[in-house]
């Protein structure tokens, strides 16, 4: 087999069949013709054959400009339906495959880091596959022509974006809230405690339902859902205010029953840990505090949010 | 002749016409002329690949081998030019000629040239 056959052969191994006799004929005569330019200037008719072969190029990428076929994976018609849904896609499901795998993880009874590893791998292993199947569905409609979107019109422009409500905040946002839902999620399963002087002292009051710190970490992610959908707006709406008030009326109806009848923290813990020095630490009073912190940053909360709301209207 | 670079200068900033932008506005132009030359030259006298190459450098079109085999085979798929193997040669070779459908879209596009140029000659500049 010599050089022109293997070249001929790499060209049209992806040409249509009712096409390959056609261009394999036309190859053969540009790879001669391009021999004959070149007669003379060597010797060895091997070594012509690798100049004129060397000179017209990678042979997929001959066999390509014969078809009219574009050299991407995903082209100009599609790049950016392609960039927008992975972007969204990824940025929707990430988080909340996160805080489902730490949940589920937890209450099988996993520790609290083996938990969190487990969360991370899962919600890389998903945000890979997410991005791979997209990807090649929009190969194959770049190949087949097929399309599903319509023509552009002034309605899909994007909201103007403001200052405050950037996709990096978001994330940052989205993440913390995913940690504080995990940490409660994790409290709520384990109750954490401590073991001093051989008795085990817990962080939480006995008397704290568990379902209390469950609540709590479902504000949390319901919060985060709210997030990420306005981020995907770029624009604070009624219905953030309205989730706003709804969230923290629904912290303050499971944080201040305890809260103020001091039975969220427990008590044991002061004596036994900071010892007799510390006996004197009212708990109480570090309970009222806690509460007015809550109600304090609930106020502030829907102030900002119907705030925020009210500026993006104008 | 178009190794100098041409400078303006526009509120203290100076803009160059470098070598580079003017290759690529000139490919831009350039693009399409080529199907319309090859066309042309092939309605004149048939010809295969190679010696179209030389007959297009002659008039100052240059294109490369690998791109002109697979331009004339895709104007034979639109029907504008036909094509002939000659077997009289030492070896079999692809003569191409512009078929009536070939000759119609010439006087179209040379049409829409001259238009061009009117039009490019009556806005000027300096």
């Amino acid at each position: 087999m010599t050089l022109t056959d293997r070249y001929i052969a790499a060209a049209v191994r992806g040409v249509p069949a009712d096409q390959k006799a056609d261009i394999e004929a036309d190859i053969r005569s540009l790879i001669l013709d391009t021999m004959e330019v070149h007669e003379g200037e060597v010797e060895d008719p091997e070594h012509l054959e690798r100049i004129a072969l060397e000179e017209l190029g990678d042979p997929e990428r001959l066999a390509s400009t014969y078809l009219d076929r574009e050299l991407a994976l995903i082209g100009p018609r599609y790049f950016l339906e392609w960039k927008r849904y992975t972007k969204w896609i990824a940025l929707l499901i990430a988080p909340i495959v996160a805080v489902g795998t730490l949940v589920g993880a937890l209450a099988a009874g996993e520790p609290a880091w083996e938990s969190v590893l487990d969360s991370i791998a899962t919600t890389g292993t998903v945000a890979v596959q997410i991005i791979f199947w997209l990807t090649v569905a929009f190969a194959i409609a770049e190949r087949t022509g097929q399309s599903w979107s319509g023509k552009w019109t002034v309605k899909d422009l994007p909201e103007p974006t403001t200052a405050s409500l950037t996709m990096k905040d978001a994330l940052v946002e989205v993440v913390g809230l995913g940690l504080g839902a995990g940490v409660l999620l994790w409290a709520g399963l384990t109750r954490p405690s401590v073991h001093i002087n051989e008795a085990r002292v817990e962080f939480f009051h006995p008397e704290l339902n568990s379902w209390v710190l469950y609540g709590l970490a479902a504000t949390l992610i319901v919060q985060m859902i709210v997030v990420l959908i306005r981020s995907l707006r770029a624009r604070y709406s009624g219905v953030d205010v309205a989730a706003s008030v709804v969230l923290n009326a629904a912290t303050l109806a499971l944080a201040l029953p305890p809260l103020f009848n001091h039975t969220f923290f427990s008590t044991d813990w002061t004596a036994d840990v900071l010892g007799e020095k510390f006996e004197s630490v009212d708990l109480g009073m570090a309970h009222n505090v806690v509460a007015a912190v809550f109600i304090l940053f609930g106020i502030w909360d829907v102030a900002s949010t119907a705030y925020q709301w009210w500026k993006s209207k104008r | 002749m178009f190794g100098l670079q041409y400078c303006a200068q526009h509120s203290n900033v100076i803009y160059m016409v470098t070598e580079e932008i003017i290759a690529s506005h000139r490919q831009e132009l350039k693009r399409g002329t080529a199907a319309l030359a090859s066309l042309s030259l092939l309605a004149a006298e048939a010809d295969y690949g190679y010696n179209l190459i030389g007959r297009l450098a002659e008039v100052g079109i240059e294109i490369e081998a690998n791109t002109l085999y697979p331009l004339l085979r895709r104007l034979e798929k639109q029907g504008l030019l036909t094509s002939d193997w000659d077997t009289t040669e030492a070896r079999p070779r692809k003569f191409y000629s512009t078929s009536e459908d070939g000759i119609s879209l010439i006087e179209i596009l040379r049409k829409d040239w001259d238009a061009m140029t009117t039009v490019i000659t009556a806005i000027g500049g300096k």
